[in-house]
């Protein structure tokens, strides 16, 4: 049981050559706007033409050249919710439901029952004008799931969402994937829309695939300093290795050294460190384990929130980001301009070579 | 508040106004004058060529409805080669003197042409499509082009045939264009004069529609002239109106 696409597609101006394989319930596509999230939505519905490669869904081919197969969009069982939702306007929210089924199904028992499901009951007569954000997206949703699609395909699915909305959805799908096992491929270009609805990930970036797994994994070990920026690691530091013994690695960061659970090779590297995995440690506190502690000035306080983040100055062109939480803040004040010592874990940290 | 447009700049916006209301308003006054309107229009040249006008008209209207839409489609939604060629041949008739496209029409469609069509009703038909089609396409066109073609697509992922997508998503969403292009494409055709006059001619009760009956009138009897004149002002005015009426409610 898996999705797996090999696609290329030639735009004027823009190539897209993604390749991907996966297992997971729900994939999310991760990327900034451009990487070709969208185009590859479309190619694996099937609505753009000439798309060239491979989409197989669950042992079934979708789309072969070699084999010459292109299954077209009405027989795929690909569900599609575009990020405007596209319900049609002409219709009410139970004609747009049974749209799959052909005129006069509206009292269908399967668009009761996805109305139900998707809590559109109250809402079959209205029109698409006479919606909220989130029901209309509800309603782009349960349309979607009428025919029984196999695979349900969302654009940007909580871009527009606010929090209460966000928590919805995430429910809603959970719910539709714990009914019918449809899978579900989402496109977003938020970690955070990731993280609240895919367990794994493939990093997009111009066309192409740059890093696919495990969201965490990605999130805590990017192949590489683009990766890390577009998964917003935040902390992106210029350091060098000085040594390594395949496990450990000897880190030069301003004048500091550190030692960094890796196997990469000396030379110019980028160390990568999440913002809540570093501490500031309060006056007369030391490290434990295998933590390294680094010099610093504190340049910025940050919005306030249960999580205050800070910016701490480490060397001439790093500066960090912590994370600490409120109470620990008020218990040791800091002021800006002041000396403060960064605590971090070398396992948390991750290296990757500047090349 | 707004600041209020200075008086010269009203006075000038005003004038393109008088410009068309004036000769309206002494054609109006003058036809009511004449006295004529009575007589007139329980005369049988008159109800024939009214008659005539509707019903060529639409027959014109009903045949580029039918031609013209999938065309519409054709050129709003796919990418072919000489789509631009094609694009301006359909906009040539609307700055061709009607003249032009009446000798056009008599040359390929007379006894020395394809088919000898000419000085009949069909030849109105005919020069009325001529004239009056590439108002309906053009409106047409750009109304399948203001669609949101992901509609189309989730349509296509819902199962949807294509021509099942077409009647139920793409008419639907343009159909205030479509009604729009296809009442100014009336309009059009029934004020045909120059296209008809030269390719049907000017047989009362054959191929006389009510401009041409006016001119007809012209010569011999003004008041007559003017009170058809006030017909088809009437006829005119009711269907932009309508136009209106429509294109605002959509």
């Amino acid at each position: 049981m898996a999705l797996e696409l090999d696609l290329q597609l030639d735009l004027s101006g823009f190539t897209l050559n993604v390749a991907l394989r996966t297992e997971a319930a729900t994939l999310a596509l991760l990327g900034p706007s451009g990487a070709g999230k969208s185009l590859t939505l479309r190619c694996v519905t099937g609505t753009i033409r000439n798309c060239r490669g491979r989409v197989v869904l669950d042992d079934i081919a979708l789309q072969d050249d070699q084999a010459g197969i292109h299954i077209p969009p009405q027989k795929r069982g690909v569900g599609y919710v575009p990020q405007n939702y596209a319900l049609f306007p002409h219709l009410n929210v139970a004609e747009n439901l049974s749209f799959s089924l052909g005129r006069g199904q509206t009292r269908a028992p399967a668009v009761l029952e996805t109305a139900r499901l998707m809590a559109l009951e109250d809402l079959l007569d209205r029109r698409p004008d006479q919606l909220s954000g989130g029901q209309q997206q509800r309603v782009a949703l349960a349309r979607a799931l009428v025919p029984g699609p196999r695979l349900l395909v969302l654009d940007e699915p909580l871009a527009a969402l606010d929090e209460a909305l966000r928590r919805r959805l995430r429910e809603d799908l959970a719910r539709i994937q714990e009914r019918t096992d449809t899978r579900v491929l989402v496109a977003t270009h938020q970690v955070a829309d990731a993280q609240a609805l895919a367990a794994e990930v493939a990093v997009l970036d111009a066309g192409r695939v740059c890093q696919q797994g495990p969201l965490d994994q990605v999130l805590h070990h990017p192949v590489d300093r683009r990766v890390a920026e577009l998964v917003q690691a935040t902390n992106i530091l210029p350091v060098q290795i000085i040594g390594s013994d395949g496990t450990w690695c000897e880190v030069r960061l301003g004048d500091a050294t550190l030692r960094v659970l890796s196997n990469t090779p000396p030379g110019p590297a980028w160390l990568i460190v999440r913002p809540e995995q570093l501490r500031l440690l309060a006056d007369h506190e030391t490290t434990v384990g295998a933590e390294w502690e680094l010099e610093g000035v504190l340049c910025d306080h940050g919005p306030r929130g249960d999580i205050q983040r800070v910016q701490v100055r480490l060397a001439e062109d790093a500066i960090v980001q912590i994370g600490l939480p409120a109470w620990w803040w008020r218990a040791h004040p800091v002021a800006p301009g002041e000396r403060c010592r960064v605590a971090g874990c070398a396992t948390a940290a991750h290296l990757v070579r500047d090349d | 508040m707004k600041p209020s447009p200075a008086p010269w700049l009203v006075a000038l916006a005003l004038l393109p106004l008088a410009v068309i209301l004036v000769p309206v308003a002494w054609l109006v006054a003058r036809g009511l004058e004449g006295g004529a309107l009575g007589p007139v229009l329980g005369s049988p040249v008159v109800t024939e060529a009214l008659a005539l006008s509707l019903w060529t008209s639409v027959v014109a209207l009903g045949l580029t409805i039918l031609l013209g839409t999938p065309l519409a489609w054709l050129l709003a939604r796919k990418d072919f080669p000489g789509q631009r060629l094609i694009d301006t041949i359909i906009d040539l008739p609307m700055v061709l003197p009607p003249a032009v496209a009446g000798l056009a029409l008599l040359m390929a469609f007379s006894r020395t042409g394809l088919v000898d069509l000419a000085f009949t009703r069909v030849a109105v038909v005919l020069a009325q499509m001529f004239v009056a089609a590439p108002f309906y396409v053009r409106a047409v066109r750009s109304g399948f082009e203001g669609l949101d073609e992901t509609l189309e697509q989730v349509a296509a992922t819902l199962g949807a045939s294509p021509a099942s997508i077409f009647f139920r998503v793409s008419i639907p969403l343009a159909l205030p264009a479509l009604v729009g292009g296809a009442v100014m494409s009336w309009a059009r055709a029934l004020g045909e004069f120059g296209a008809t006059i030269f390719f049907a001619g000017n047989l009362p009760g054959v191929t006389q529609t009510m401009p041409l009956a006016i001119y007809s009138a012209m010569e011999s009897n003004l008041d007559a002239a003017l009170a058809l004149a006030l017909v088809q002002l009437g006829v005119s005015a009711l269907l932009l109106f309508a136009f209106k009426r429509v294109s605002r409610g959509a």
